[in-house]
């Protein structure tokens, strides 16, 4: 009986372009609602990380202090920030191990032939690394160490600072280089947990950052990196942790191991501050806001429209200030 | 108007589509919006003593501040002011004018100043910045003479 019926009705399988034409739009449909929530949800899951890494971090700064009776420094006049003396912390004793905390000869930043230190900012260390940083694994850095590994992390140094370097002479407590600084985590410093007189609750202790090893602004770049710096060594300071006057025979850039709450949050993102706001500042390339570690080891996603007087209280950990809610 | 496809052909077919609607999301560095800042591009040709000056830092900062824009010459002393490493020019307002090849900033060595302590150090030139402009300025300065010529929109705010 088939045989009388036209093509049309036959049984060769196949589509019409109608009928193509109808799946593909409702496919379309289908992926303009989903992708989004997907994209939504991917990020959600990569901040989540990201509050991982700093509550590993937070964990990792606390037994330092039960070792050592102090938080770490941010930075030293060997080079070193924070993130060099937490390794043992985080099982990485073998880059620790690898480490030469000298003055000078081999395992000085400024000896390019050194293998220790040089090598060990190389390492990708997964922790110190938001997965939403849309930043290389390396990054050949021509001036100092090759392949340095950017890291999303800071230690919080200050609730004041704005400038990092000796070339400006702001006063006190806006410079990064005047030395004791008023947050926990600053140059050669070893602040216990009873100087934190404002509540570890209410202390930041790390912060994320925004970094980016490209962008320049007032000829300073907002580039963070673990483990060292040449830019560091030799940071030249007295017994009493006050600076020496000149005689640097490294630079300042502490803003690559610390960023200070003086800078308001996601600086980065808006053109009108300054490089060196955007170079201090915490922030995240997460929307809205970034995620902070307190002193507590809590980690609160902190959301850039915070009060700025409150986000400054933050950072300091003896202001004595009133913190409301936030 | 009827085409037939093969199932095998469709199938591969919305297989590609989906694919490619699945793309890279958006994962790239925060994209600033420049516009409210009313920039102003300033390029030029700086010289000393009437020779081009190569490596030359040119800066337009606010007095008592530290934060503007910023240039280096080439080879044949031009300059373009920059705000930032990825958008050119400088905020409208009184701007402390300096010009030094020592000056490199925070992140690189000093080199060896070549231009009077006038210019730079010492600099006492001030111009007035409009908004939303362009502006090509040739900086002609003079190791004897401490003056410095000035366009006609950028003048001399005394």
């Amino acid at each position: 009986m088939s045989l009388n019926l036209p093509p049309r009705y036959s049984h060769k399988t196949g589509f019409t372009l109608i009928e193509l034409l109808v799946v593909i739009a409702i496919i379309a449909v289908l992926v303009a609602i989903l992708l989004p929530a997907v994209q939504q949800a991917r990020e959600a899951a990569r901040r989540t990380t990201c509050r991982n890494n700093l509550k590993q971090l937070g964990i990792a700064m606390h037994n330092y202090h039960d070792t050592h009776n102090a938080f770490t420094f941010g930075w030293n006049q060997h080079g070193f920030g924070w993130s060099a003396m937490i390794l043992p912390q985080i099982e990485m004793n073998n880059v620790y191990d690898r480490l030469h905390f000298r003055e000078s000869g081999p395992g000085n930043w400024n000896n390019l032939g050194s293998a220790g230190n040089q090598t060990a900012v190389g390492i990708v260390i997964t922790v110190f690394r938001c997965p939403t940083m849309a930043q290389p694994e390396t990054i050949y850095d021509t001036n100092h160490q090759t392949d340095r590994v950017p890291a999303s992390y800071r230690a919080c140094a200050s609730g004041t600072a704005i400038y990092d370097w000796d070339n400006y002479t702001p006063s006190g407590e806006e410079w990064l280089y005047n030395s004791p600084q008023n947050g926990i985590c600053y140059g050669a410093s070893a602040t216990n947990m009873r100087d934190i007189t404002d509540g570890t609750s209410n202390t930041v202790l790390i912060g994320e950052s925004y970094t980016d090893p490209v962008f320049v602004q007032d000829r300073v770049t907002p580039d963070v990196w673990t483990i060292g710096s040449f830019q560091i060594d030799a940071w030249d300071i007295n017994a009493d942790g006050t600076p020496t006057s000149g005689a640097l025979s490294g630079s300042n850039e502490f803003t690559e191991f610390v960023g200070s709450m003086g800078a308001p949050m996601n600086s980065r993102k808006f053109a009108s501050t300054s490089g060196f706001q955007k170079q201090a500042a915490f922030g995240s390339y997460h929307v809205g806001g970034g995620n902070l570690a307190f002193a507590d080891g809590a980690v609160r996603f902190v959301s850039e429209n915070v009060d700025f007087e409150l986000y400054k209280r933050l950072g300091t950990k003896s202001g004595g200030e009133v913190i409301s809610d936030f | 108007m009827m085409i037939r496809l093969s199932a095998r052909f469709a199938h591969s077919l919305l297989s590609l589509l989906a694919i490619l609607c699945f793309g890279c999301g958006p994962n790239s560095t925060a994209k600033l919006s420049y516009d409210s800042l009313g920039l102003t591009e300033v390029t030029g040709v700086v010289r000393l003593d009437g020779e081009p000056l190569e490596g030359a830092t040119v800066s337009m900062v606010p007095e008592g501040s530290f934060s503007g824009s910023f240039g280096t010459t080439d080879a044949s002393g031009k300059y373009r002011l920059m705000y930032t490493s990825e958008k050119s020019g400088v905020t409208p307002g009184v701007k402390i004018v300096r010009v030094s090849t020592a000056d490199k900033g925070a992140e690189s060595a000093p080199g060896k100043e070549r231009v009077p302590s006038k210019y730079n150090s010492k600099s006492t030139m001030k111009v007035v910045v409009p908004a939303n402009s362009s502006l090509e300025w040739n900086i002609e300065l003079d190791s004897s003479n401490g003056k410095v010529n000035a366009p006609e929109v950028i003048k001399e705010d005394r």
